[in-house]
């Protein structure tokens, strides 16, 4: 199968390309002229190549203000919702593991042993984790299950990407930029958010 | 003793010679350390020169630095102060020695000025190591972002420290020992020497403050994302799902991808698939049975190669086959038509017969000899078949 027709396929199959989860298929979109080849078959379609709002990712997505779109957004609003709930829950949850590299973001390295380490005699951790499960629908016994099914249930959702089966190591896809997307939304279009969530990033003084 | 304990104990006897040899980088024989030098040279520890000067291989002088560096990483502060100030007097004597037309006191100083030079090279060295291991294990130690933001503080005043070092090496020594009109034959001759050592700390302290300012950057930008993403959060927890759902509904279309995952299916009775769709049943189901003529049938073709195996008939029941065939005929003994065919076979197969009519059978009926028994065990000699 040819580079363009694995293209057609994944984007079909409704992934997020991205360096992360799919290098060749990104740099094979991002050599010169492959954009304007790829478009018009998918314009054919009625769908048109969407990308996410840190630029990272692709996706296939319908024309925007076609009613297949409306149609679409309306039927599937309630399921971005949950994925979106799952996902800050994920999120939220790997800030109090380690706040030091900031959110997930595409190709941050997620490792069972430091999720593991990190829950190591702390029982207030060990709860959120008990939480995250529930949010996950992932119910096996022991805490080290639990990140793993955790873990690959993300993998599944097309949101990580496995490096290395035996150590557990996972990197974060650009589809983690949908989410993000979808927070912005909410961020600019529910009244209610605006203020509260808005924090400057002033650099202040550094020396 | 093994190799290891051998050049370990070698290590060992001469570790203050070792030691002195790192600090002045290359030592001349003397009487007391010939036979020892001679003894580490041909251990490989030490390289000797044409002129007779020993210096410590590359692969050792790297092993001690890492030694260095653990036992000195805690030992922040040094007597660097000292000799910047002398070196700063130096200066001064050198310029005055020069006005005076004082060549033995010029003489002098310069060769102390470069000696300090020197001793300030090592220390310095040493400095920017221990702050580069400092630095960049700090970083990745850092376990919250609040620490990180601690450390951070502490690395900046370590900078300054080193930067200020530098700058007055630069600035008012050196610049001016090299002005001073009267040391122009010296200037020439230890100009390279000191500037190929000054020059490199500027670059490397340049590089690591760069490199530092460019992760408190990044620490300020991953602080202030996951403030507003904390604080989002936060504000989120106060809406409903309703809300939300809402809010998606008048999103802008970019959000709708087209999932297509669940449409894209599998042709299963294209020929072409075949070998394909196999390969998954096999893999399955290795016993190869059910599931995969199961895939066959549904591709529509069974070759011979694949067809179930057709089980090997039990010759007694063709047997019972023949002799009720025959009975729908008319009547047959048993046991004449076993004593005839298969005499071996003979009370076997009128037990089996007894057992399959006791079942019942369409068509025929059975008669016992002796008459009526219901029991095999009753005696049972023969059994007669008829059709009903």
């Amino acid at each position: 199968m040819s580079l363009q027709q694995k293209t057609l396929h994944t984007l079909l199959c409704g992934h997020v390309i991205c360096e992360v989860s799919q290098p060749a298929i990104y740099r094979f979109l991002h050599e010169e002229d492959r954009f304007e080849q790829v478009t018009p078959l998918i314009e054919a379609m009625g769908c048109k190549i969407a990308t996410t709002g840190g630029r990272k990712g692709h996706f296939l997505a319908w024309a925007d203000g076609s009613p297949e779109a409306a149609a679409a957004i309306r039927s599937t609003a309630k399921d971005m919702q949950e994925e979106c709930e799952k996902l800050i829950h994920c999120m939220s949850f790997m800030l109090e593991v380690d706040d030091t590299a900031g959110p997930l973001a595409m190709g941050d390295l997620l490792r069972a042993a430091a999720i593991a380490e990190a829950l190591d005699g702390n029982a207030a951790m060990r709860d959120k984790l008990g939480t995250l499960a529930a949010v996950m629908r992932v119910n096996s016994p022991t805490d080290h299950g639990k990140i793993t099914d955790i873990l690959k249930k993300l993998k599944d959702m097309g949101y990580l990407t496995l490096v290395n089966r035996d150590r557990e190591e996972y990197f974060v896809t650009g589809k983690i930029d949908r989410i993000n997307d979808i927070l912005t939304h909410f961020h600019s279009h529910i009244g209610s958010l605006q203020i509260e969530a808005d924090v400057g990033d002033a650099q202040g003084d550094l020396f | 003793m093994t190799a290891l304990k051998t050049h370990a104990s070698l290590l060992a006897r001469h570790a203050d010679l070792l030691d002195e040899i790192y600090r002045a980088r290359s030592v001349t024989a003397t009487a007391d350390t010939e036979r020892a030098l001679a003894k580490l040279e041909s251990a490989r520890v030490l390289l000797s020169d044409e002129e007779g000067n020993y210096r410590l291989h590359p692969r050792e002088r790297r092993y001690f630095d890492g030694i260095y560096d653990r036992n000195r990483i805690l030992e922040t502060s040094g007597a660097i102060a000292d000799e910047i100030r002398r070196l700063g007097e130096l200066t001064r004597l050198i310029s005055t020695c020069g006005q005076a037309g004082d060549d033995a006191g010029l003489a002098e100083h310069l060769e102390e000025s470069i000696d300090t030079i020197m001793t300030l090279r090592v220390q310095i060295d040493d400095k920017i190591r221990i702050f580069e291991l400092e630095v960049r294990n700090g970083y990745h130690d850092a376990r919250t972002m609040e620490e990180r933001i601690k450390r951070n503080e502490v690395y900046q005043e370590r900078v300054k420290e080193l930067i200020d070092v530098v700058v007055q090496l630069n600035a008012p020594s050196v610049q001016e020992f090299f002005d001073n009109r009267h040391a122009r034959p010296v200037k020439v001759r230890y100009a390279r020497d000191i500037m190929t050592r000054i020059e490199p700390w500027s670059v490397r302290l340049s590089g690591l403050a760069r490199e530092m300012l460019d992760f408190m950057y990044r620490t300020k930008r991953i602080e202030a994302r996951t403030k507003r993403f904390r604080a989002l959060l936060h504000a989120l927890e106060s809406v409903s799902v309703a809300e939300q759902v809402e809010s998606l509904q008048v999103a802008d279309s970019a959000f709708c991808g087209v999932d297509f995952a669940a449409k894209i299916g599998v042709d299963c009775v294209s020929e072409e698939n075949e070998p394909a769709l196999l390969a998954v049943a096999e893999k399955l189901d290795p016993e190869g049975s059910r599931s995969a003529r199961r895939i066959k049938h549904v591709a529509g073709k069974v070759t011979e190669a694949s067809a179930p195996p057709t089980e090997e008939t039990d010759p007694v029941e063709s047997m019972i086959d023949t002799l009720l065939g025959m009975a729908r005929n008319g009547q047959v003994s048993v046991r004449d038509w076993a004593d005839a065919h298969h005499p071996a076979m003979t009370g076997q197969l009128v037990v089996d017969l007894f057992d399959h009519m006791s079942e019942g059978e369409e068509g025929v009926l059975m008669r016992t000899v002796p008459e009526k028994a219901r029991y095999m065990t009753s005696g049972v000699h023969d059994v007669v078949l008829m059709r009903a």
